[in-house]
């Protein structure tokens, strides 16, 4: 009966197993999430500040409108 | 309000974090990456949630006719495609590390990643250069439509024979967990009412904005 062998891991592949235990990937993933919404509320605040700056504009229009 | 339950998640969010690492118990099979769970619950349940929003506003508007209830839906359907699409995210990692695989055609999974489709669909609606009324009659008769894949998405592990688990409604966890689980889908619902409550204002603000541009120049 012939022997059979299993290709071994490489190092670069032991090294990445040991690194991505379950703690690490459940990390990875907190990381990943909270960065994605993270960037939503960049996004959301963003546009909160560039309504402020437009009204602004609005408001001293509508003022230089009256004293006109 | 929204400022209200920004601060309120901004408080609950850490405290769930610190539940999920440091107060739950390991789950005896799946061991540590079993807590990508208490991300992925909330995720879901509340894009499911911001899809029913965007279906009842829908309605809302056919019968009312109301501009802040097109923003409302808007802004219900953009936080559910983020919500849906983080939670499919979550999903694929949990699934990488206790499946095997990135992805599997599952009933659950398919009808999900449908629904995150058909959203989008109604997002890239909102952004055609349509005059904002038919613009809005035209995707509040599409939410009302869009919404058949929702319950299809909730029953379908129930319904179809599914590798993924129904957990509401069929126990399978310690009371700690539950407890753990209930605080997480109370922070991010926390953080979804109040990305709503301030998404709904700046839509229905530029709305407003871009009204009267048009009517002044």
């Amino acid at each position: 009966m012939a022997r059979q062998f299993t290709k071994p891991l490489s190092q670069r592949q032991l090294l990445l197993e040991a690194r991505l235990d379950s703690i690490t990937w459940v990390l990875g993933a907190n990381v990943l999430i909270w960065s994605i919404l993270g960037l939503y509320v960049v996004f959301v605040a963003r546009r909160q500040q560039k309504l402020k700056m437009q009204l602004q504009q609005i408001e001293t229009l509508a003022h230089d409108h009256e004293l006109n | 309000m929204p400022a209200v339950l920004a601060l309120f998640s901004s408080l609950a969010l850490p405290f769930a974090l610190w539940m999920v690492f440091f107060q739950v118990p390991t789950e005896a099979t799946m061991g540590e990456v079993q807590k990508i769970f208490y991300l992925h619950l909330p995720l879901g349940l509340w894009g499911l949630v911001s899809f029913t929003v965007v279906f009842v506003c829908g309605v809302a508007y056919l019968v009312r006719k109301s501009e802040r209830m097109a923003a409302l839906a808007q802004a219900a359907c953009e936080i559910g495609v983020l919500f849906s699409g983080l939670s499919l995210l979550s999903g694929m990692l949990w699934a990488k590390k206790s499946w095997g695989v990135w992805w599997t055609w599952d009933p659950r999974l398919s009808t999900t990643l449908v629904m995150w489709f058909i959203y989008c669909g109604y997002l890239l609606l909102q952004h055609i250069g349509w005059e904002a009324e038919r613009r809005n009659l035209i995707c509040a008769i599409y939410a009302i439509v869009a919404f058949l894949d929702v319950p299809l998405v909730f029953l379908s592990a129930r319904i179809f024979r599914s590798i993924h688990p129904a957990v509401l409604g069929n126990g399978g966890l310690e009371p700690e967990m539950w407890l753990t689980t209930g605080v997480c889908a109370l922070a991010f619902g926390l953080l979804w009412g109040s990305l709503l409550l301030i998404r709904k204002e700046q839509l229905w603000l530029e709305t407003r904005l871009a009204e009267l541009a048009q009517r002044t120049f």
